[in-house]
């Protein structure tokens, strides 16, 4: 379980209209990303964790959701800390550890954290049709709309292609890591993908028109606003607003 | 080449929404109903070929494959690149949400300039050596306008970034030279294949 795939359960999250959800979401993401003081980024964490709490999403999905954003602050923070300049904090193996470096590295871990797990709230709870049909409602050029619903759907076909060549690669005994004749190696299965998706392309290109597709996002499902998707959605803006409110007062 | 959650300062997210917005606009004016399976299929093809990773010294690097799709995808490129992005975001962790824009607007501008110097490369009669030299060489200028555009935001950021983004910025302008090259090769083994693939 990952935060790419839909979780089917009931939830207050899940039963949240799509549309409502993807605009809320979407602005409590900048929230995120615009506070700076210690009290809102707790606020902001604890934002981000209530949706994923109420979106019953499993811990471990939730881990696997936050490890790399977390990995890459972790590579970032060191860096910060000794060359951000200003006030010394302290001197660690010779080296000055900067102060502003320091809060620079905490505020932007528990950003990335917060943003990424209001995302995972949304994406886990929501089906990718009724996802890509919201975003067509909330007036996305429907060919934009059109090209992200088909590269997602033809990644997952790709990577399995690129397992299965990989494999056979390595049963001839191919490795990813080793000097210049498997850089060729390589190389090839780079072009082969490339060539395969261009071959793909006008397959597809014919299917879609043999079945009369357009740029449409065909599902069953109609969207209906209820006060239930208005009041989370006003819930979530009133606690966006205070904390906006504690960054600028 | 990407910059994660968390790091820059809203505005500069919305300014790079808006940048990638007007990017993206201008390729969907020029997409063809015809084009969307082609941008689709080749998104996920360089998507999943950007996962490839090739020895480079001590350590491995993938390609940003920016200037292939430039020269693939031409004018589209940066649709491409954006879903491209968004996936990178959502399977990998690799750049962010609200950073999408940004990261969108690093890759695609020199993605369109690779374009544009290649296509004028092709029109002026080049052989296949030199189309493959000058797409190689393209490529790798794109990958280093790009670390540029990247190290200017973050500078814009805030001045205790600067160390980091000169550090970002020299490590990339490596990656650009091994991009250069190895971009050449795909193309010289691009045009022999399948030379319709190329675009320009």
């Amino acid at each position: 379980m990952n935060v790419t795939a839909y979780l089917d359960i009931d939830s207050p999250i899940h039963r949240w209209d799509a549309r409502w959800k993807l605009v809320t979401i979407a602005a409590c993401m900048f929230v995120c990303a615009s506070v700076q003081k210690f009290e809102s980024l707790g606020l902001i964490l604890l934002l981000s964790l209530l949706l994923a709490v109420f979106a019953r999403i499993p811990l471990a999905a939730l881990l696997s959701a936050v490890r790399r954003p977390l990995a890459m602050s972790a590579l970032l923070a060191p860096f910060l800390c000794v060359s951000a300049g200003g006030d010394v904090q302290c001197m660690v193996a010779g080296a000055p550890v900067y102060a502003e470096g320091v809060r620079l590295s905490g505020v932007i871990i528990i950003r990335s954290t917060a943003i990424v797990i209001a995302f995972a709230a949304l994406f886990i709870s929501t089906k990718h049709d009724l996802l890509f049909k919201a975003l067509e409602r909330l007036y996305l050029p429907k060919k934009a709309v059109f090209i992200l619903m088909a590269s997602y759907r033809y990644v997952f076909l790709f990577m399995d292609y690129f397992a299965h060549t990989l494999k056979a690669a390595r049963l001839r005994g191919f490795s990813l890591n080793r000097g210049l004749l498997h850089a060729k190696c390589s190389l090839h299965m780079l072009v082969s993908l490339i060539v395969r998706g261009y071959d793909l392309h006008e397959q597809t290109a014919i299917a879609m028109r043999l079945r009369g597709l357009g740029d449409r996002i065909v599902t069953r499902k109609e969207f209906k606003t209820t006060f239930a998707d208005i009041a989370k959605s006003g819930a979530i803006a009133a606690l966006g607003a205070l904390i906006m409110y504690l960054e600028t007062a | 080449m990407h910059i994660s959650d968390g790091i820059l300062a809203t505005r500069y997210c919305i300014a790079g929404f808006g940048a990638a917005g007007v990017l993206a606009a201008c390729a969907l004016s020029k997409t063809r109903q015809e084009d969307i399976s082609r941008v689709a299929v080749m998104s996920a093809a360089f998507f999943v070929s950007s996962l490839i990773h090739f020895k480079a010294g001590p350590t491995s690097v993938h390609l940003s494959l920016l200037g292939l799709m430039g020269i693939t995808l031409g004018a589209l490129s940066p649709l491409a690149i954006i879903a491209g992005l968004l996936f990178q975001a959502l399977m990998f962790g690799h750049g962010g949400i609200t950073t999408l824009g940004v990261n969108a607007t690093i890759m695609a501008a020199p993605a369109l300039l690779t374009f544009a110097g290649y296509r004028a490369v092709v029109g002026a009669g080049a052989g296949p050596m030199i189309r493959c030299a000058a797409g190689g060489a393209l490529s790798g200028l794109g990958v280093f306008i790009g670390a540029g555009i990247m190290l200017a935001v973050l500078y814009l950021t805030g001045r205790e970034f600067a160390g980091f983004a000169v550090a970002v910025s020299v490590a990339h302008s490596a990656l650009a030279l091994v991009e250069g090259v190895l971009s050449g090769v795909i193309i010289g083994q691009l045009q022999r294949i399948r030379p319709e693939a190329l675009a320009a």
